[in-house]
């Protein structure tokens, strides 16, 4: 094949792809994955994603969760700055009435969002960091100037194919009753939530801490909250992240009416004993 | 996370997210018996009843003499010494102790300090001997891991590289075998990162072992694959695993140990959590 007659199948090609995509994301410029100090991390989009399939397909959650975890894993130093990549691990449990279940990377991160605090997306955080790199909603609630990050309540998959056999079964981002039952009955009325689910249930707000220091304004590393008491028992601020999920369990409740433990260190931050870097089990 | 060989028929893996040593069964993979590690484990290494582990919360590494009975099980670890135990900066100060190899014959410690981005050679008493790269010499990138070729005295280095041009000139993920006096004597370069094509050219090398027989193992991260390398033409000789979760399938592998009666390949399948045997992986041609 001549030259011309490859650029030529290579435009089609893109074209091809351009339509494909949905107008939704042809409508804004889709930023490449960052590291942490915003730096490109100039990965080809075809890595995650099928660009000659139709649509935009994405590949496995394990196989971008292994690559991510390829330099979060404790081992790795970054060239130019000398800093070790934070060693991270999936938070995943096998012991719950969910089934046997995992939070991949992508159900709390997005490769393409690079974000300052204030809640306005940017490609140039504010000292070089900012509620980083998280999935969720960035449009403000109307009642709200806050800004802070919202997210949607992480995939889960259902890796043991505990429910009803289904397999790979996820809860979906807006529906809240998804929960899975050791009956092995999908959404099963009996273990559906007894407070049914809320416009505001679902897209919760979230603040993140640096784990590695007590959590003040001064020293954050994610997060410059703009809060006014973040660690307040109750407040729907309160370990934003963890509430996600962690609304009705026996260990903890949003509401800090938990029935069996948790009613300790309830002014602490769930990060400062839970770290990612243990899958956030204690 | 790392794995080695341990005292006859069993092998030694650290867990750096529960802070533990196992030993396993090499026949079955049972586990023999655990110790605790305060904080997180990485490297590791034994030599006849002494234990080297890689601390990076407390930045050196713990040399332990295995106490107990002389069956598989009811060992533990008694603390004897520590490795890199000075001030960040001076010789012999260890970062990031990330893998750990051994020259039994010749007692050295070969520590690849990936915080440093060095190679720390001490010997069995901690005493450091040299350092590498010198200044002088081209740099290590982003090295992980570690292995020993005793037979021809050699050191093999894996380095994720630095394919995003951060540094100056770019340069590819790569294995890089040097002398023990430090001398780089070969290179072998991956591809650019990460591969779109699995059957493209490494791009994110962890743990390294070798046969004494010319050929290098190294376990693609990424790709879920062990690659096998001819050490003098670097040409790829064979591919073990495929990304997946089934048997022989990798996820996030980290590190080898291959046994040199056996020639069976033991992989730490990270993502899984679990160990994969791959018999007789070692026997080429």
């Amino acid at each position: 094949m001549n030259r011309t007659c490859t650029t030529l199948w290579s435009s089609l090609a893109i074209m091809g792809t351009l339509l494909a995509y949905p107008a939704a994301i042809r409508s804004q410029a889709t930023p490449p994955p960052f590291n942490s100090v915003g730096r490109s991390l100039k990965m080809p989009c075809a890595y995650c994603h099928n660009m000659h399939g139709g649509t935009v397909v994405t590949r496995g959650e394990a196989a971008i969760e292994a690559l991510c975890l390829s330099c979060h894993n404790g081992t790795y130093t970054d060239p130019q700055t000398g800093k070790t990549a934070v060693k991270v691990a999936t938070h995943f449990n096998s012991r719950t009435n969910y089934g046997t279940w995992k939070i991949s990377c992508l159900g709390c991160h997005s490769p393409h969002r690079y974000a300052k605090a204030e809640g306005t997306e940017t490609l140039n955080p504010p000292n070089g960091y900012g509620n980083w790199m998280l999935v969720g909603d960035w449009v403000q609630e109307a009642s709200s100037t806050d800004g802070l990050a919202r997210i949607r309540r992480p995939v889960i998959v259902d890796t043991n194919g505990d429910n009803g056999g289904t397999g790979r079964t996820k809860f979906t981002d807006d529906v809240m009753t998804g929960y899975y039952c050791s009956s092995g009955i999908a959404n099963d009325p009996a273990c559906v939530k007894t407070d049914p689910p809320s416009a505001s249930d679902q897209v919760r707000k979230v603040v993140f801490y640096d784990n590695r220091t007590p959590a003040t304004a001064a020293q954050n590393q994610w997060a410059q909250p703009l809060i006014a008491d973040p660690t307040t028992p109750g407040s729907r601020w309160y370990n934003g992240a963890c509430n996600v999920c962690h609304t009705r369990t026996n260990h903890h409740r949003r509401d800090n009416s938990a029935p069996v433990d948790h009613d300790h260190n309830v002014t602490r931050a769930c990060h400062d004993c839970h770290l990612h870097s243990n899958g956030w089990i204690k | 996370m790392r794995i080695t060989d341990g005292p006859p028929g069993q092998i030694l893996v650290t867990d750096s997210q529960q802070g533990m040593i196992f030993a396993l069964d090499e026949r079955n993979l049972e586990i023999l018996w655990t110790y605790e590690v305060p904080s997180a484990p990485m490297g590791i290494a034994y030599r006849s009843n002494f234990v080297f582990v890689g601390n990076s919360t407390t930045q050196n590494v713990e040399v332990y003499r295995l106490q107990g009975s002389s069956g598989g099980s009811g060992k533990t670890l008694e603390f004897q010494y520590n490795l890199g135990f000075t001030p960040a900066g001076q010789p012999g100060s260890i970062r990031i102790p990330s893998d750990i190899a051994l020259d039994q014959d010749l007692g050295l410690v070969f520590v690849m300090d990936s915080g440093e981005r060095k190679v720390k050679v001490f010997d069995f008493k901690g005493n450091p001997i040299r350092t590498f790269p010198s200044p002088s010499d081209p740099p290590l990138l982003s090295p992980v891991a570690i292995a020993v070729d005793e037979v021809n005295k050699e050191i093999v280095v894996s380095d994720y590289g630095d394919p995003n041009g951060w540094s100056t000139p770019a340069a590819p993920a790569r294995i890089q075998v040097y002398s023990y006096s430090g001398t780089l004597l070969k290179q072998i370069d991956g591809g650019p990162a990460p591969p779109v094509d699995p059957a493209a050219l490494f791009s994110r090398p962890q743990g390294l072992a070798v046969d004494g027989r010319g050929h290098i193992f190294m376990a693609e991260s990424v790709l879920g694959q062990v690659y096998v390398f001819d050490r003098n033409t670097g040409a790829l000789v064979k591919k073990l695993g495929d990304f997946g979760d089934g048997p022989g399938q990798l996820q996030l592998p980290l590190d080898l140990f291959l046994d040199p009666k056996s020639q069976d390949l033991y992989v730490t399948n990270n993502m899984l959590k679990r160990i994969e045997v791959f018999r007789n992986a070692g026997a080429l041609p």
